[in-house]
């Protein structure tokens, strides 16, 4: 087939066919990895090999041990942990939602190839909150909010520039909007809500908000907000 | 969430809308926010239909996930029932993978035929990764553009702020090159 593609005098719909295939297959191949990645980190999503047949007997006695073991170690470990060790080695709640904030809601909201006026707002705001001037961020996302191409994650940033910059309730009063009319960015809206309430103190609504995330939804947002719920 | 939107991942029209635009730019990211995280779902679905181990539920769920992501950017599918349709592809791609033959049933689901790819060679593969490894980025990106995300040249040219004939003249360059290159590596 190279030599095909070799021929200089190769008819174009079989040279695009030729180049079309293997650039299909690279591109697949880097998504498959790519995403293998992204579900194992964000979802906790694994391909686990199966085991070969012909040792199941053997796995089956030993699996059962082990599960036996296994629980009777839980329980112990259960035990010490509920009776013996009190909240003292328990975060603080306070320093944990201030590390948690720092974390941006979204990575990357560009639009893409052109870069709009938008964009601009974005890329300055980013620039703004690498230098951790989160009053400036505030006034540029006010701005980029206003623009007719606004997305989610732009209101979302902005969220999180508010309640980096102090501003805890316009921060709810962003995050409630987001949690209540858009579904895909809801498990987002709802941790950062969260997080706004503890930081004004609001900490039943705001652990109610917690605990309302389910591993489904996401296992980053889920295990920050098993964090939060373990700190005092 | 509208009845409409629990059907669609969770996306409005207008969202669907939007997400295939930035496919068409190139970004995958909204495509991954919405449909990564149904991964699970989909593949918890395959081993529970279908009885069929975890390692290769995983694969035939990438498969679709894949496919689905290529049917989106050619504009094959659209907005109504994207769950019933991925969760179709999903199944299709895991007896593809067992050697099956399709379930007549499926083709209910309007899915889109699959594209119809020249064989690639065990050997001519490796010639043709180590010629693509050689190639220049500003080439790999713009063969990307045109063969996998399927981006009419009228489209890139829009993009990029260039005429039409320019990105065409830039298209046969590269896959020049890739010859050249190829030629070199024989």
């Amino acid at each position: 087939m190279t030599e095909k593609f070799s021929d200089p005098n190769l008819d174009p719909q079989e040279e695009d066919k030729i180049i079309g295939a293997f650039v299909r297959r690279q591109a697949r191949e880097k998504l498959r990895e790519r995403w293998a990645g992204v579900l194992e980190k964000d979802f906790g999503v694994q391909r686990t090999p199966s085991k070969k047949k012909g040792v199941v007997l053997f796995d089956r006695t030993t699996k059962i041990r082990r599960v036996i073991l296994g629980v009777v170690a839980a329980a112990a470990v259960a035990l010490i942990l509920i009776f013996a060790v009190p909240r003292l080695t328990a975060p603080n709640l306070n320093t944990l939602t201030a590390e948690l904030m720092l974390e941006p809601p979204v990575s990357s909201f560009r639009s893409g190839a052109v870069v709009t006026t938008i964009d601009s707002l974005r890329d300055l705001a980013a620039s703004l909150v690498a230098g951790k001037n989160f009053g400036e961020a505030v006034k540029t996302m006010r701005l980029a909010t206003v623009e007719s191409e606004v997305t989610s994650p732009d209101r979302l940033y902005h969220g999180y520039v508010e309640l980096n910059a102090g501003n805890e309730s316009a921060a709810a009063q962003i995050f409630r909007e987001i949690m209540n009319n858009d579904p895909l960015y809801r498990t987002h809206a709802t941790f950062y809500l969260a997080l706004s309430l503890l930081r004004s103190g609001n900490d039943g609504e705001g652990k109610e908000l917690l605990r309302s995330i389910r591993k489904e939804d996401g296992k980053k947002f889920f295990d920050k907000a098993a964090r939060l719920l373990k700190a005092r | 969430m509208t009845n409409s939107e629990s059907k669609n991942f969770g996306l409005s029209e207008e969202q669907f809308s939007r997400l295939l635009e930035q496919l068409h730019q190139g970004d995958e990211t909204l495509f991954e926010h919405a449909f990564l995280q149904h991964f699970s779902d989909c593949r918890n679905y395959l081993e529970r239909e279908d009885g069929v181990k975890e390692d290769l539920a995983y694969d035939a769920t990438m498969d679709a996930f894949l496919a689905f992501r290529e049917y989106l950017g050619r504009g094959k599918i659209g907005y109504g029932n994207l769950r019933f349709l991925l969760t179709r592809m999903a199944r299709q791609c895991l007896y593809k993978r067992l050697g099956k033959e399709r379930d007549v049933s499926m083709e209910s689901a309007q899915i889109p035929e699959p594209l119809a790819e020249e064989e690639l060679e065990e050997s001519s593969l490796e010639t043709l990764q180590e010629g693509w490894r050689l190639l220049d980025q500003k080439c790999q990106r713009l063969l990307r553009k045109i063969f996998y995300a399927a981006i009419p040249m009228v489209q890139i040219a829009r993009q990029e702020g260039r005429k039409e004939t320019a990105v065409r003249k830039q298209k046969e360059r590269c896959v020049q090159k890739l010859r050249g290159v190829m030629a070199g590596t024989n």
